[in-house]
């Protein structure tokens, strides 16, 4: 049987099965003149592969390894994966979203979470037209005061980790105990507020698995903070400095 | 968080090579090559929304750039430039000893050859005589049947044997 170009194409590209592999080949041992075409084809895809392989042994020029590293990812796809993680934590964690539609605005702003738990406990919190979420009262009183290397507090809210985001502004995690649930989250200073960025349950105190502020951080909350921080958590010294100059970033 | 980014821009750093030799086989040389590739890791992250997950990063990069490319020409028609023709050799992939200029004689003949067939038939050839993809993989990078695509590159073979042999032979 007399295989056709095309076959004769497909196999010297590899595209047949090796069944027909083998019985082209067998054609070409009886044809010489198949043969030289499939020779010539086969010399002429490997002096194209040399032509080019110095290029591919040379290391890309700096300037493409920095497009790929630093130029501008869409903001639709950075929303979604944010939104894909939250969505795996909250899977993980089995917490429950009253709302995503906050959570998109939150990240749209550069902010990470805003998460209801649905345990009915209402911490010092309040919704402004904004969108935002702010602390008040004994919360917005203990992020503003408290110092976590003082030791916490025998009752009401307290104060795990203080950090500096990446925007520059200083953050602290809190937790506000209750007897069925607690709440845990995350809020930032920006001008006279705490802007909550991550809000989650956690096991209330009667359950007993709850033993200590900022030692057991919900995941969601612990990954919003691992997420939002740079240069690592305030040590005592930094975290006092902080409260005294009222949590007013340079 | 950006974990699967971070994931995402070491597979196009690992994609440059064949990215670059893809644009130079297209354009002929290494200036118009690199801003091709440039622009095409810029389009792609500005609109990596748009690629599905799970499907190959390769794929849809090598479609970007066929696209850009493409756009360009048509741009330079646009504005009566010389599109098709030999294109530039102006610069080797190799820079020293006597293999290098061989490889360089190599390169340049190889690039004046590719420079004379015409966009589509290029594509074709880059893509599955010197990336080695699969009819595939090439058709759907280039938006085509499988056939139109082993019809391109059945031309641009014979073509390609004259140009670089002196004859074409029959089968």
């Amino acid at each position: 049987m007399e295989p056709t170009k095309d076959e004769l194409d497909a196999f010297i590209d590899v595209e047949l099965s090796t069944a027909d592999m083998q019985k082209i080949q067998a054609v070409l041992a009886q044809r010489s003149d198949l043969a030289a075409y499939v020779n010539q084809q086969t010399l002429l895809r490997a002096r194209l592969s040399d032509a080019f392989a110095p290029l591919m042994a040379e290391a890309a020029p700096q300037r493409l390894r920095d497009a790929v590293m630093s130029a501008p990812v869409s903001v639709r796809y950075r929303i979604a994966e944010q939104l894909r993680a939250i969505v795996d934590n909250v899977r993980t964690a089995r917490f429950v979203w009253r709302s995503l539609v906050p959570a998109a605005a939150a990240l749209a702003c550069g902010v990470l979470i805003g998460v209801r738990h649905e345990h009915g406990v209402q911490p010092d919190l309040q919704t402004l037209s904004s969108g935002q979420t702010v602390a008040e009262g004994a919360l917005a009183d203990a992020l503003m005061n408290q110092l976590a290397s003082a030791g916490a507090p025998a009752s009401g809210p307290r104060i795990g980790v203080s950090f500096r985001n990446r925007s520059g502004e200083d953050c602290r995690s809190f937790t506000v105990p209750g007897r069925r649930a607690s709440t845990a989250g995350v809020a930032c200073r920006q001008g006279a507020d705490w802007v909550v960025a991550a809000l989650a349950s956690a096991p209330g105190e009667a359950g007993g698995a709850y033993q200590r502020a900022g030692a057991e951080m919900p995941p969601l909350v612990r990954n919003a903070v691992n997420a939002m921080i740079t240069g690592g958590a305030f040590d005592a010294a930094t975290e006092r400095a902080a409260r005294d100059r009222g949590w007013k970033s340079q | 968080m950006d974990a699967s980014l971070d994931t995402i821009r070491s597979q196009m750093v690992a994609l440059l090579p064949r990215l670059r030799r893809f644009a130079l086989s297209l354009t002929g040389n290494r200036a118009d090559a690199d801003d091709l590739v440039q622009d095409t890791v810029e389009r792609a992250l500005a609109n990596l929304h748009r690629w599905e997950r799970g499907t190959r990063l390769d794929s849809w990069m090598f479609r970007i750039a066929q696209n850009l490319f493409i756009d360009s020409v048509r741009a330079r028609k646009r504005a009566r430039a010389v599109v098709s023709g030999p294109l530039e050799v102006a610069e080797g992939v190799a820079t020293d000893g006597v293999r290098a200029a061989e490889s360089h004689i190599a390169f340049g003949d190889m690039c004046r050859a590719l420079g004379e067939l015409p966009e589509d038939q290029r594509s074709a050839v880059a893509l599955v005589l010197i990336d080695g993809m699969s009819y595939r993989d090439a058709a759907e990078v280039l938006h085509i049947p499988m056939g139109t695509l082993t019809s391109r590159l059945a031309r641009a073979r014979e073509a390609l044997a004259v140009r670089v042999f002196g004859s074409a032979k029959g089968a």
